[in-house]
């Protein structure tokens, strides 16, 4: 256990050197190293705050915004439900109205349909009425009934019937002969020809020519025509008159 | 007792300097760390795990000195951590056949001893300046100054005493061993020493790094008691 000057301060020296040489090769650029990557991770975790941040501050903003669209439906949800309930109201309205008239057209249709079929009905039971009058009456459309009609025109003719006498005047030509056509559902005797072809000539003059024919279909009575005018006086024009004629309460 | 390694009995002379085996040693030793922090140069931003050990034991020899001296890390750094590095690689070589530890040598531990006591007032009067410096030393009371002196120098040979004793007696005992018991034998006790070697720089760089925390802050400590008598 000596203590050697030269060794003693060649140590020091050496140690001296070792700490120089150590802190410019060795620990400076180990250091620089940490150093740049603790200022690498320092500038990553300032941009991992900062996009933290704004990260927070986006979802606080979305938030919002999600909050205020949500107070925005509720309000539009609300808004929309009352306008169904007017527009439901409304449309309920019109439609109970469009319904009220189609039924009152319908009530008019039906009630003219039953007008109609009324009508039809009492046509029909007319025309019915018409022919089971008209067989009817073929039983007793006898030579008497046509005597009694004959002679109801012989009486009545002249004087009733004068618009019709006026046309017949018109009608007939003073220049030339004129023709009476006298048809009778029963053959007329001489002094039924003879009382109507006097009457005649009474009143249009003596230019006249009668001719007398027969036609059953007539039942009883007469069908005179005289140039155009037709006078009837038989019972099937008077059966179809009626039939024809419109039906009163 | 002379040096139980090959090395320990060369003594070359160039002119007045004597060059042992032990200042042989030391150049090897610095030689090998220059080499190795040569070949460190090329350091990346994510390096491999060779570059993690490395920066990890960095960052542990900052963060321990950070925590002894928070405001005088940076200027302390390279001298507690070369001492580690230098006392640790040093007490380690010895595991080599044939080669002593430097630390096992008197002359070494001493000089590292008074660098240690050297760099305490320099730190201690860079920080501070002279006078303020040497204030301290009659501190509360002039009588203290001779105590003070004596603590310095009792601490400083202790700090020579303590590295040169354990690692000589370490390798005497493991050279006693292995010319006792044979071969194997010594295996355990060479484990020992890996153990003591890591824990004998670490004491004589912590305590460094105390007593130059000591002589830095003493004088931190009485400017912020003075600021705050000011306030």
């Amino acid at each position: 256990m000596q203590l050697n000057l030269s060794t003693f301060i060649l140590e020091i020296i050496n140690f001296l050197v070792l700490i120089w040489v150590l802190q410019r090769i060795f620990y400076k650029p180990i250091k620089a190293v940490i150093e740049k990557r603790k200022g690498i991770i320092q500038h990553s975790l300032d941009e991992t705050n900062k996009l933290h941040e704004e990260a927070v501050a986006l979802k606080s903003q979305y938030e919002n915004r999600l909050s205020d669209w949500q107070k925005e439906k509720n309000e539009k949800c609300a808004k929309l439900r009352q306008e169904m309930v007017e527009e439901r109201a409304k449309s309920l309205e019109n439609l109970q109205s469009v319904i009220f008239k189609e039924k009152e057209k319908n009530k008019a249709q039906e009630a003219r349909k039953l007008q109609s079929l009324i009508q039809k009905a009492e046509k029909q039971a007319e025309i019915k009425a018409a022919k089971f009058a008209s067989k009817l009456l073929e039983q007793f459309a006898t030579s008497d009934i046509e005597a009694e009609i004959v002679q109801l025109f012989l009486d009545q003719f002249a004087v009733s019937h004068d618009d019709k006498i006026a046309l017949i005047k018109a009608e007939l030509s003073e220049d030339k002969q004129n023709s009476v056509n006298i048809t009778s559902a029963f053959a007329l005797d001489n002094s039924q020809q003879e009382a109507v072809s006097s009457l005649f000539m009474r009143i249009f003059g003596d230019k006249i020519t009668f001719n007398f024919s027969q036609d059953v279909n007539l039942l009883a009575g007469l069908y005179v025509t005289i140039g155009s005018v037709i006078i009837r006086a038989n019972l099937r024009d008077e059966l179809r008159f009626f039939s024809e004629m419109p039906f009163h309460d | 007792m002379e040096p139980v390694g090959t090395l320990g009995h060369l003594v070359l002379h160039v002119g007045p300097v004597q060059l042992t085996g032990v200042i042989l040693t030391t150049w090897i030793i610095m030689l090998a760390l220059m080499l190795f922090a040569f070949f460190t140069r090329n350091l990346k931003l994510i390096g491999g795990s060779c570059q993690t050990i490395l920066e990890s034991a960095i960052i542990a020899a900052q963060n321990t000195i950070e925590a002894v001296l928070p405001r005088h890390a940076e200027l302390v750094f390279p001298f507690i951590t070369t001492l580690w590095v230098f006392i640790l690689i040093s007490n380690l070589s010895g595991l080599i056949p044939g080669v002593d530890s430097p630390t096992s040598d008197l002359s070494v531990s001493s000089g590292l001893a008074v660098l240690v006591f050297l760099s305490v007032h320099w730190f201690g009067i860079k920080s501070q300046g002279l006078k303020k410096y040497l204030y301290h030393y009659i501190k509360p009371t002039p009588i203290m100054l001779p105590f003070h002196i004596i603590s310095e120098i009792s601490r400083t040979l202790a700090l020579a005493v303590r590295l040169f004793g354990n690692i000589f007696s370490l390798q005497l005992v493991a050279f006693f061993v292995l010319m006792i018991a044979g071969f194997l034998v010594p295996v355990p006790l060479l484990m020992l020493h890996i153990v003591e070697a890591i824990i004998q720089a670490y004491i004589f760089g912590m305590l460094a790094l105390i007593y130059i925390a000591g002589g830095i802050q003493y004088q931190e400590l009485k400017i912020e008691k003075e600021e705050g008598e000011k306030l």
